[in-house]
C-alpha cells in the first residue's frame, strides 16, 4: 500500500512538473491545448525573459522582469492599442494560458499515465 | 461544426444590446445645453461626465441622435450632440448644442456600446472626446471531449471588449466595463445559426482588467470574456 502511495505521489509530481512546463510554453511560444498565441518576436527579448522556476516543490512560478510585457499581454501601450508586427506570436498568452490549465493538467496527466 | 464567423458575430449581437444606463420613456424638456427634468435624477439614473448618450422622442429632429455628456446633475445633463458623415472615405465629426424644446412625455436618453466601433479587421480612427470600442476575438483551442468518431468537439474561444473613454473621465470606464460583464454572466447561452449553443464560461467567468492609459487623450478598460462551445464532429 505504502508502495502505491508513494507511486501515485511520484506521479502526481511528474504531472505537475508537466503542467507547469506547458504552463510556460503556452505563454512563451504557444500552445495547442490552451489556444495561447505566445510571445510576438521582434528582437526575441520578451520570449526569451519568462522564466519557470519552482520555489517551493508544489509551487511552480511563470515570470518575466519585462517592462512591456504588460503591454503586450493586454495589446495596449502607451500610445494606444497596438498593432501586432510579428508573423508569431499575440496578445492575452497569460490569459489563455491561466484560463485553460484545466484541459492541459488533465492531458499532461492522460500522458504521463499512457506512459 | 465550430464555426468562429458565427460565434464572433453572435457576441457583437450581443455586445450590441449593451445597456450602460437608461431614464426610460419620462417627461424631459430640451435647453440650449442639453436636456433637464422635473422629478427624479440623472444622477441617480446612473449618468457621468465622459458618456456617450442616445436621446428619442424629441420633437427637434436636433434633439435626437448621439450626444456626449459633459455634466450631470440631479434635474440637468449637459449634452454635446454628435453627427458623423462619410462622404468618399472621409470622416467628419460635426458637434452641435441641443435646440430649447418643452417638456414633452416619452423621451428617452440611454447609453450602450458607444458608437464609434472598431470591429476586427475593420479599424477607426478615434475622435477627440468620443468614446470607443474595439474588439479582439481568439477561436481558442479544439479537442474532442467525447468518445467515438462522431464525438464532440470543445472549443474555448476567448473574446475581448476594450472600451475608451475620454482621459479625465474617472471611473466613468469602469461603469462601461461592468455593464458589459453584466450582460456576458457567467452560463448566458447564446443560439448560433447553425444550431450550436455558446456559452459564458463559469470556471473561469468573465472579467475586467485594471484601467489603464490608451492612446493620448483616452482611457482604456479591458474586458475578457471565456466562452466554450460543443459541437458534433463531422466526419
Amino acid at each position: 500500500m505504502r508502495r502505491e502511495i508513494a507511486k501515485v505521489t511520484a506521479m502526481a509530481m511528474d504531472v505537475f512538473v508537466d503542467v507547469a512546463a506547458e504552463a510556460h510554453r503556452s505563454i512563451q511560444s504557444g500552445s495547442e491545448l490552451t489556444g495561447a498565441p505566445g510571445q510576438p518576436v521582434d528582437t526575441g527579448n520578451l520570449r526569451a525573459s519568462w522564466q519557470l522556476s519552482f520555489p517551493t516543490p508544489t509551487l511552480a512560478s511563470i515570470d518575466t522582469n519585462v517592462e512591456y510585457a504588460e503591454a503586450i499581454e493586454d495589446g495596449v501601450g502607451p500610445h494606444g492599442p497596438l498593432t501586432l508586427r510579428s508573423a508569431v506570436g499575440g496578445f492575452h498568452s497569460v490569459s489563455m494560458a491561466a484560463a485553460n490549465m484545466q484541459r492541459v493538467a488533465d492531458e499532461m496527466a492522460k500522458r504521463r499515465a499512457a506512459g | 461544426m465550430i464555426d468562429s464567423v458565427a460565434i464572433q458575430l453572435a457576441m457583437r449581437a450581443r455586445a450590441l444590446t449593451l445597456s450602460v444606463v437608461t431614464t426610460g420613456a419620462i417627461a424631459m424638456s430640451a435647453t440650449a445645453t442639453g436636456f433637464a427634468r422635473s422629478a427624479a435624477s440623472f444622477q441617480t439614473d446612473g449618468f457621468w461626465p465622459g458618456m456617450e448618450l442616445r436621446s428619442s422622442g424629441f420633437a427637434n429632429a436636433a434633439n435626437n441622435g448621439v450626444g456626449l455628456v459633459t455634466k450631470v446633475t440631479a434635474l440637468a445633463i449637459d449634452v454635446t450632440m454628435l453627427s458623423v458623415t462619410n462622404a468618399n472615405g472621409v470622416r467628419t465629426v460635426t458637434r452641435s448644442a441641443t435646440v430649447s424644446e418643452a417638456a414633452g412625455g416619452a423621451r428617452t436618453l440611454s447609453v450602450g456600446l458607444p458608437s464609434f466601433q472598431a470591429w476586427e479587421n475593420i479599424g477607426i480612427i478615434p475622435e477627440a472626446g468620443v468614446p470607443w470600442v474595439e474588439e479582439q476575438f481568439n477561436p481558442g483551442p479544439n479537442a474532442q471531449v467525447t468518445i467515438g468518431p462522431n464525438g464532440d468537439i470543445e472549443a474555448l474561444p476567448f473574446y475581448w471588449l476594450y472600451v475608451h473613454l475620454p482621459n479625465g473621465t474617472g471611473l466613468t470606464v469602469a461603469r462601461y466595463a461592468d455593464a458589459l460583464i453584466r450582460l456576458f454572466p457567467p452560463r448566458l447561452a447564446l443560439p448560433l445559426s447553425n444550431g450550436d449553443v455558446l456559452r459564458v464560461r463559469s470556471d473561469v467567468g468573465p472579467s475586467a482588467k485594471q484601467l489603464q492609459n490608451s492612446q493620448p487623450g483616452f482611457a482604456v478598460k479591458l474586458v475578457e470574456i471565456p466562452l466554450r462551445i460543443r459541437t458534433a464532429n463531422s466526419i
